[in-house]
């Protein structure tokens, strides 16, 4: 099956030489829901602009649908919409005025727009509000009328770059829960995004980008695999003494005891260790108070990849 | 062949669609209202005047007419500033390039569509300030004293605004801020080219190709004594009215390959 996005020895320099990408090799296959991630600057958007025609690549190609898109820009995103940036709106228009038009950039005939612009706003709960200017609207509700842009064609690729940004916790929530629903109607979703909990709640596949090159692309579930330092969180009902504190070191499959922030156990093998470890310190009659395993996150590979600020840790891939 | 006409009708319905849309984005932002008001607070001043201070109107309606014309130049600044100099950097501005420009469209199809909806604009304030010239020239002095070249005038109104929107949209892909290409367009309109035509002519440098010379040409057309400089200042009898066309179409035309060329420049978004 041909993918639905391939970006080959992508590179893009910017006007003063600064290398955006370099050597940008890149699949995203039919279905798939990947996370562009890295820090800024890393040549995240630049990706976006240069797949969606928006800027042009200093070298090497990108393919839609198994199509290289020079030439047939407009011919290909027909099939994708895409959501870039934080977008401006038309304040004196309304939704149903501006989805009119982006519907009919998708050479959909009146009749048919009509009907998917009325589906589309009571997906994203824009259904009241459909004829009122967009001036009127709240930041969450413009970046949910921008989701109801990219769907109102029902297109095969969606594309999204930071789409929560900007937006209070109650819309980032709304919008995650959109997103998520999409991906469930089988739609392959390419975003970008800072949080990484986000990424990590939709996207079943990452890229790690670090100044302009890839330096990294797995299943999150194969990274987790992969990186996985297994952690429990503990606490105790008192500070431990230094003898106590030996005891959970010598416990068999314990790396260590770390009391930082939220102490913690660090361990070796797999999920039923952590029973094991309890059973010690039950048995021990160390003061526990709760125990907590803890499944690795997407933050926690993130900055294993790239190092925690706060340690300033150089990158390790 | 096929190919050829179906790439041609895609563009034709690239415009299409998008000349729709900025016509709604026009009537809904009031621009086309704010250009009726310019054209008719203009017509109206020179006529209510007379009226006000209760002098009489002239005896002759050329002279009427041609006080009520010398005041088209400031309509044209003004409509050229703020029709045209803000339309292609507004949507960077705003952000709204965002939103339009990943859709499946060619970019210049979009200016293209931008700068026809303003012109049909433009023309209307046209349109309506020659119709308050001509209905209060009739009411004043009756249905033979408009002059016949007054059609002539108002084609030659017409191409000029084509000409001076096309600058406006020049300037508005030139500069990233809306509010400094409109103060650009303005002063430059008002003052600079102006006085840059004065300061070449004092060197002996041919300027009567610029367009804003060409100005005087709609006066000029109908005989009446001309406002402004350029070349139709001196003597009106010596009007090359073809070669004049000529030049106002030739530098139209340049105009728009340039705000095509600086405004589909692919930088929405980069850093």
């Amino acid at each position: 099956m041909k993918p639905i996005i391939q970006t080959k020895g992508l590179y893009k320099t910017y006007k003063g030489r600064v290398e955006a990408l370099k050597n940008l090799d890149m699949v995203v296959n039919k279905g798939d829901s990947l996370g562009l991630l890295g820090p800024n600057g890393a040549g995240k958007t630049t990706t976006i602009q240069i797949i969606l025609n928006l800027i042009n690549q200093s070298k090497g190609e990108v393919e839609l649908f198994g199509e290289n898109i020079k030439g047939q820009e407009n011919r290909l995103l027909q099939k994708v919409g895409a959501l870039v940036g934080t977008p401006g709106y038309y304040d004196k228009l309304t939704p149903n005025d501006f989805l009119m038009y982006v519907c009919k950039t998708h050479l959909m005939n009146k009749a048919e727009s009509q009907i998917r612009i009325k589906e589309v706003l009571n997906d994203i709960g824009l259904s009241e509000v459909g004829t009122k200017k967009v001036g009127t609207f709240s930041t969450g509700m413009k970046r949910r009328l921008g989701l109801a842009q990219i769907l109102v064609h029902d297109p095969e690729l969606i594309i999204l770059d930071e789409p929560t940004n900007g937006l209070d916790p109650k819309g980032v929530r709304e919008v995650r829960d959109l997103i998520k629903n999409i991906n469930k109607m089988g739609k392959t979703i390419f975003m970008t995004s800072h949080n990484l909990t986000e990424v990590d709640e939709i996207s079943s596949r990452v890229i790690f980008l670090n100044h302009g090159e890839k330096v990294g692309d797995e299943k999150i579930s194969d990274l987790r695999k992969e990186l996985g330092f297994k952690k429990i969180q503990v606490k105790f009902l008192r500070d431990l003494n230094s003898g106590e504190k030996e005891i959970i070191q010598s416990i068999d499959k314990v790396k260590g005891y770390f009391e930082v922030d939220n102490p913690y156990i660090e361990y070796d093998g797999d999920i039923s260790a952590t029973h094991d470890i309890l059973k010690e310190i039950m048995k021990e009659k160390l003061p526990i108070f709760s125990y907590n395993p803890q499944t690795l996150t997407l933050e926690d590979i993130y900055f294993k990849i790239f190092g925690n600020p706060s340690d300033k840790k150089e990158l390790i891939l | 062949m096929t190919k050829f006409i179906d790439i041609v009708i895609q563009e034709f319905y690239e415009v299409k669609i998008n000349l729709k849309f900025e016509f709604l984005k026009i009537y809904r932002r009031n621009k086309m209202r704010n250009m009726m008001i310019i054209a008719i607070v203009i017509a109206e001043l020179f006529y209510l005047i007379p009226v006000l201070s209760d002098s009489d109107f002239p005896e002759e309606s050329l002279a009427f007419v041609s006080n009520l014309m010398g005041s088209i130049g400031l309509m044209f600044v003004l409509f050229a500033s703020f029709l045209g100099a803000d339309a292609i950097n507004r949507e960077h501005t705003k952000g709204t390039d965002l939103l339009i420009y990943p859709l499946p469209q060619r970019r210049s199809n979009v200016i293209i569509a931008k700068y026809l909806s303003h012109l049909v604009t433009g023309w209307l304030g046209i349109l309506l300030y020659y119709l308050l010239v001509i209905f209060h020239t009739r009411m004043i002095y009756g249905a033979d004293s408009v002059p016949r070249e007054m059609a002539t005038s108002f084609l030659v109104s017409m191409i000029y605004m084509t000409t001076i929107l096309a600058f406006a949209f020049l300037v508005s892909s030139l500069i990233n801020s809306t509010a400094t290409s409109v103060t650009i367009t303005f002063f430059a309109l008002l003052i600079l080219i102006p006085l840059l035509d004065v300061l070449l002519g004092v060197s002996n440098i041919d300027t009567g190709w610029m367009f804003t010379n060409y100005e005087s040409l709609i006066t000029g057309v109908l005989r009446l004594p001309s406002i402004g400089g350029g070349p139709f200042q001196t003597d009106l009898s010596e009007i090359d009215f073809a070669q004049s066309i000529f030049h106002l179409i030739s530098q139209t035309i340049v105009f728009i390959v340039l705000f095509l060329f600086f405004g589909s420049r692919k930088e929405v978004g980069s850093q």
